[in-house]
Formats: C-alpha cells, sequence, structure tokens
C-alpha cells in the first residue's frame, strides 16, 4: 500500500519541490502535442456540428450528437454485434491460449518447435494475415472449400453469405489473438510453484481440482490485465474486418468502430464521429472498470 | 543543482518543444514575405498525388519542369485516394497543406462543399481552357464553378476478353448466355464471365442499359426504379445460370480472369497493363447491350488538377498557374497517356496519331462512347454506401431485387439528411 513518506524521497537539499516537472518537460510537452492536444480536440469536436457541410461554420451544439447516436436503432444493433465479436474472439483466444500453454508447460519432447510454430500468427503482420485468410476463404479456390471439398462437404459461401462471413472474421481475429494469451498463460504457468500441485497430489485432488484450485486463481493477475486489454483492442478492432470482409456482405458485419470509421472518413460527419468514439470509450472504460473491480485483478492471487 | 543549469534544462526544454512546431509554421512564413522586386525567390510548390506508379509517371516530367522554371521548386507526394482526401481536409483546415492536389473528379464534391479548393474560372485564361476537352471541364463543375482542371478521361469499364478462350466478344447478354452454357459445358471448373460483385461501380452500368441513374435532375437520389429492379435481377440471373461465379471481389475476379479460369472480365483501363504483362491474348469491347434493353453505360470520370484555397499570394498563384498549364500542355500529356493508357484532355494531344493509333486507347475508346459521366456530388459518397450492401444481399440471394431497391432508397434518403 502506499504510505506517505515524512520526507519527499530524492529531493536534495536546496532542490525545489517543482523540479520533477523540470525535468519531464520535454516529455510533457511531446504528451501535450501528440496525446493530450488531439483528445481535448475529440472531445471538443464530440459538441460541435462539424461536418463537410459545416466545414467552416462550426457550431457548439451540446448533446445533439450523443442524442443522435443512442437514438438510432442501428446503434443498438451494431452494439449487440459489436458483443457478440468481442466476447467470441476473447473467449475462444483466452480458451484455446490457455490449453495450449497448459500443454507446452508440460515435459513435451520437441516443446521449443511447437512454441515456435504456435507464435507464428503473432509474428505474423496483421494485415498480411488478414489478406491471406480471405484468399483462403474465397468460395471457389480458397484453401478451406478445396480442402473441403476433398472430404465431400459441400463449399461454404464464406465471404457472401452474412453468417458464415461472421463466422470466417471471428475465426480470423481468434488465430491472430490467441498467440498472445499462450504467451502470457505460459509465463504466469510458469511462476507457479510445482509444491502445490504436490501438496494437491497427496490430498487426492484431481485434474481438474488442480486447474480449478490451483492454476485458475494463480494465473489470475497476469489473465486479468490480459482480457481487459485484449477486450478493449477486439471491439476497437477494424483492420480484421475491413480487410476480410469489408463489413460485407450487406454490413452484416459491421461492428460499431467500422460504422464510426464509415462515418467519419466515408461521410466525413466529424462531430458525429468524434460523440460516437467518445461513447465506445466509455463503454470500454466502465468495462474495463467493473471487470478489474469484480475480479480483484489488480490484487495478486496470495494476497 | 544551480539556478542557472534550471534554466538552462528549461530553455533548452522549450527549444525542444519549440521545433517540433517549427516545421509546420515553415511553409506559412515564406508565403507571407514580402515582395522584393530584385531578387528572384524561390517559390516552393508542394504537390499530392495519387496516381499509381507516380515515381515513374510524375518525376521525370517534374524534374523537367524544374529544369525549365528554376524559381519554382516543386515536392511531391504521394498518398492513396481516400487518405488524400481526409488529409487535405485536414491539412487546410489548419492553415496547411499542399497547393496543388491531383486526383479523381469526385474530389469535387467533397473539397468544394468543405470549401477547401477555390474556383478555376478566373484563376487561368480563357486561351489555357479552350485547349482542354469540355465534356472534361464540364465534368468538374459544381454549382456553375469550375474548381478543377482534368488532365485525362476514362477510367470507364470495358469488357476484356482473353481470345484463347473466347475468339470474339458477345454482341449481346443473349449471346453471353449462349456462350456460357456451352463453355461451362465443357469446362466446369471456368466461367465465361468475372468482375467485381461486391462493388456498384460493377452494376452502375448495367442500370444505365436499363436507362436508370442514381439521381434526377434534382440530385435527389433515385435508387428505387423499376431500372434498378432490372439491373439486380440481371445480376442474380447471371448467377443462377452460372455465368458468374457465386461469389467474387475484385482480386478474385483478376486472378481467375489472369489464370484462364475465366474467359471475359469487366474492369477499366487500370487494369490492361497487368494483362499484357502475362502476354494474354486480350481483346477489348463495349460491354454486351442487354437484350431488350440498351447498352449498359459505364462510369467515366477524369482525372484533375485542384488549387488549395490558401493559394492568395500572387508569385505562388503565378507558380500554380505555371504548373498546372506545364501538366496540360500537348506534349506533357502525350507522355502520361502513354503510361496510363487513358484519354488525354489536351484536345490537340487528343487527335495525335501516337494517341490514336494506341491499340488499348483505341479499343477502349468505343466504350467511351456509351459511358455517362459519374456524378461528383458529395452525396455520391452516400449512395456509394448505401447501394453497395443491397447489392451484395442480392447476389448472396439474401434480399429480392424489389426489397432490395427499396431499403437502399430508404437508407439513402437517411444518410444524406444526416449529412447536413
Amino acid at each position: 500500500m502506499a504510505r506517505e513518506p515524512a520526507v519527499s524521497p530524492g529531493l536534495l537539499p536546496g532542490a525545489k519541490p517543482w523540479n520533477p516537472y523540470a525535468y519531464t518537460m520535454p516529455a510533457l510537452a511531446l504528451m501535450a502535442v501528440f496525446v493530450i492536444y488531439p483528445l481535448a480536440y475529440g472531445v471538443w469536436l464530440a459538441f460541435t456540428n462539424m461536418s463537410l457541410t459545416n466545414f467552416w461554420t462550426v457550431k457548439f451544439i451540446w448533446f445533439r450528437n450523443f442524442y443522435n447516436v443512442i437514438t438510432d436503432l442501428d446503434f443498438y444493433v451494431l452494439m449487440f454485434r459489436s458483443l457478440v465479436w468481442t466476447v467470441s474472439c476473447v473467449v475462444f483466444s483466452v480458451a484455446i491460449g490457455m490449453w495450449l500453454a497448459i500443454l507446452l508447460n508440460r515435459k513435451l519432447p520437441g516443446k521449443a518447435i511447437f512454441r515456435l510454430f504456435l507464435i507464428l500468427p503473432w509474428a505474423i503482420p496483421q494485415y498480411i494475415a488478414a489478406l491471406s485468410w480471405k484468399t483462403m476463404f474465397q468460395h471457389d479456390f480458397g484453401t478451406i472449400n478445396l480442402v473441403l471439398k476433398q472430404l465431400h462437404i459441400s463449399p461454404v459461401p464464406w465471404l457472401s453469405h452474412p453468417t458464415w462471413a461472421f463466422a470466417a472474421v471471428i475465426l480470423v481475429n481468434v488465430w491472430l489473438g490467441f498467440p498472445f494469451m499462450m504467451m502470457i498463460c505460459l509465463g504466469g504457468l510458469q511462476s507457479i510453484p510445482y509444491e502445490l500441485y504436490e501438496a494437491a497430489d497427496c490430498d487426492g485432488g484431481t485434474g481438474w481440482n488442480k486447474f480449478r484450485h490451483i492454476t485458475l486463481p494463480m494465473l489470475r493477475p497476469v489473465l486479468v490485465p490480459a482480457i481487459t486489454l485484449s477486450v478493449v483492442w477486439t471491439f476497437n478492432l477494424v483492420n480484421v474486418i475491413y480487410l476480410v470482409t469489408g463489413g460485407g456482405p450487406g454490413n452484416k458485419t459491421d461492428i460499431l468502430v467500422s460504422n464510426v470509421y464509415r462515418t467519419g472518413v466515408d461521410f466525413y460527419r466529424y462531430g458525429y464521429a468524434s460523440a460516437f468514439s467518445l461513447i465506445i470509450f466509455l463503454i470500454l472504460l466502465v468495462f474495463a472498470m467493473l471487470f478489474v473491480w469484480r475480479t480483484r485483478g489488480d490484487e495478486g492471487a496470495t494476497e | 543543482m544551480t539556478l542557472r543549469k534550471k534554466a538552462v534544462a528549461i530553455v533548452l526544454s522549450a527549444f525542444l518543444a519549440g521545433s517540433l512546431l517549427a516545421g509546420c509554421a515553415a511553409t506559412k512564413e515564406t508565403k507571407k514575405e514580402p515582395d522584393q522586386p530584385a531578387a528572384p525567390k524561390v517559390v516552393e510548390l508542394v504537390f499530392w498525388e495519387q496516381e499509381e506508379a507516380a515515381e515513374k509517371v510524375f518525376d521525370p516530367i517534374l524534374q523537367k519542369f524544374m529544369d525549365a522554371n528554376k524559381n519554382i521548386k516543386i515536392t511531391r507526394v504521394h498518398y492513396e485516394t481516400e487518405k488524400l482526401r481526409t488529409n487535405f481536409l485536414t491539412a487546410v483546415q489548419g492553415n496547411q497543406g499542399p497547393q496543388v492536389v491531383f486526383g479523381p473528379d469526385d474530389n469535387v464534391g467533397v473539397f468544394a462543399t468543405a470549401g477547401v479548393i477555390q474556383p478555376l474560372d478566373s484563376f487561368f485564361d480563357a486561351s489555357f481552357l479552350s485547349t482542354l476537352n469540355k465534356t472534361a471541364l464540364d465534368g468538374n463543375r459544381l454549382n456553375g464553378k469550375l474548381w478543377g482542371v482534368p488532365d485525362r478521361i476514362g477510367n470507364q469499364l470495358m469488357l476484356i476478353y482473353n481470345k484463347a478462350l473466347i475468339p470474339n466478344a458477345p454482341a449481346n447478354t443473349d449471346a453471353v448466355y449462349k456462350f456460357a452454357a456451352d463453355f461451362k459445358a465443357k469446362n466446369a471448373d471456368k466461367y465465361a464471365l468475372v468482375f467485381n460483385q461486391t462493388e456498384p461501380f460493377w452494376l452502375a452500368p448495367w442500370l444505365g442499359a436499363y436507362g436508370g441513374s442514381v439521381f434526377n435532375d434534382k440530385n435527389e437520389p433515385t435508387l428505387d426504379t423499376p431500372a434498378m429492379v432490372s439491373a439486380f435481377k440481371l445480376m442474380q440471373d447471371l448467377k443462377a445460370k452460372g455465368v458468374i461465379p457465386k461469389e467474387s471481389d475484385y482480386d478474385a475476379a483478376e486472378a481467375l480472369f489472369k489464370d484462364g479460369k475465366a474467359a471475359m472480365i469487366i474492369n477499366g483501363p487500370w487494369s490492361v497493363g497487368g494483362y499484357l504483362d502475362k502476354k494474354m491474348d486480350i481483346g477489348i469491347a463495349k460491354i454486351p447491350q442487354v437484350s431488350g434493353a440498351g447498352w449498359p453505360k459505364p462510369y467515366t470520370s477524369t482525372k484533375a488538377y485542384f488549387v488549395s484555397k490558401l493559394v492568395t499570394d500572387k508569385d505562388m498563384k503565378d507558380a500554380v498557374k505555371t504548373f498546372i498549364q506545364y501538366m496540360n500542355s500537348e506534349e506533357t500529356q502525350k507522355t502520361l497517356a502513354a503510361i496510363h493508357k487513358q484519354w488525354p484532355t489536351n484536345t490537340k494531344a487528343n487527335e495525335s496519331d501516337v494517341i490514336k493509333n494506341d491499340p488499348v486507347m483505341k479499343q477502349a475508346a468505343a466504350q467511351l462512347e456509351s459511358a455517362t459521366p459519374m456524378p461528383i456530388i458529395a452525396q455520391m459518397r452516400v449512395v456509394w454506401d448505401t447501394w453497395k450492401p443491397q447489392m451484395q444481399l442480392v447476389i448472396a440471394g439474401q434480399a429480392t431485387p424489389e426489397k432490395a431497391a427499396k431499403d437502399a432508397q430508404a437508407d439513402c434518403v437517411k444518410k444524406i439528411a444526416e449529412m447536413k
């Protein structure tokens, strides 16, 4: 816990309390230019009517944009789809990542090679991976359908049927996401003392019991931040959907952020898009706070 | 730490922070310099473009221009089409950015509406403007003003066929169906025709064939018309009869055609070079007439030079004028056309033998006769965005043509209203 020191540590005799600010000024100046100003500008925009037609006649319109966002029915459709997208992506990445990490944490011949191959998706640039997957999903000559054909399964319209297209983007994102979870879990697993499992063995604990009462709680300190980050990233991820389906067919794989991207970039509705982004930010902020609080993720496992 | 050291540290940090902003301020200051008659000053002109293979296309010409005009220095910056649009809007809003921008003419709708470019009717002399094709110039007019100087006209979709698979282009859709039936019987894994089935740019020609258009005279969207329904039905029919693949985007269509798995492709002039590089024996023809209706009318557009609204200084104005006139001279346009294979707008360049006898441009000319200018108003962006999902749903069999047309119209009207 934080203790209030009687004397500020590190302050040399004769030094003024504002010294630290002077030292950090270059960094603060950079932050102000590249982070604080754009952020503040974005917040300001959210309260204005700035758009293509009001490019030079920007007016402050209070909460009009926010009202327009939350009264639009599409918002809730997109919200629902964003949730399905985020939950499926994160659940599958965590489950697959954890499962592989547990396997890799055992005594396994050729472990290093397996690990290397499993990390590979992480090492490939997202852009390249997404475009490769898109080609593999192609109906007539895509690898996946060719394999299905060999297995006498009829080809799947991966990119032209809404449900399949949504499954396709989730598949790609899980493929991109599980190595990160695997590495995080592997790191966590290696820090669990082996004695705990031995003790459980003495008490006659089953494999499930050991997982439920030792592995999972001991992984919590690393998993909670990883899952929080992953949820935020996934919720805000435009790349994969943009590159694989482009939101299609029929905008049926659009999520909240890809919609914001379109209103901002295609329709130049700057004010509206900023308000929309702020709402997404608030949703994620509330989620992150609740999640960390509910799982007490900021505490160590043994506390 | 002594007070002096502290002062030095603060000053240094301030310098560091200040130097970040110095780059942005530089161009502005040179512009504000008072006119000095004695020393010839060098005008630095920044030029943004979105040309494919820009260094090959533009750099030799820019070098030639700078050699001939020692007082003008040009910095060329390349952007992808959409990036160029958004970055230019942002830059001008911050009183920055290039003096000259080059890109497709549908920039006019966005730039003129936002007020980031200036009208050019009186910027250039009438004698210069009269050297350019009138239709191309008209394509750059909005609200009665000229906003861009076009250097080429084209971009129209055409029928490109692989002579090894189909010796002659079919004249109408009946002939296409007939060919496809025979072709499919012999080659189960091949297609008669491919095109990008995910973008309405490829649907627009067929809409035109049925006499439809996306806007009426008052620039109101007209997506729910019998013509639109017919165009959607044609797409469904082509798919149902196996003429076109079950799904195909741009890349897939290109791949099928290049691999000899598709006899014909509907694509634009930009793609021809790629087929020739692959040593394919190709022919170019008009998109086949719709049996019982008219000829398809693909969209044509021009690429044009636009001038930032911030160009107000006299020296800069002169430099911009000299530059754009040079880029649209007969000689420059001929050189450029040989590379980009689209019709130059300079009437003299257009009539020269070099252009007229070019095999690709010669064949493309036929399609240009049956084409329609792509609308340049900003609302067109909403049309693309609302038309596209419905086209995809129709082709995927997820919506009936009637419902798709109705939904596209409703969505479009709503989004146009929201844009204001």
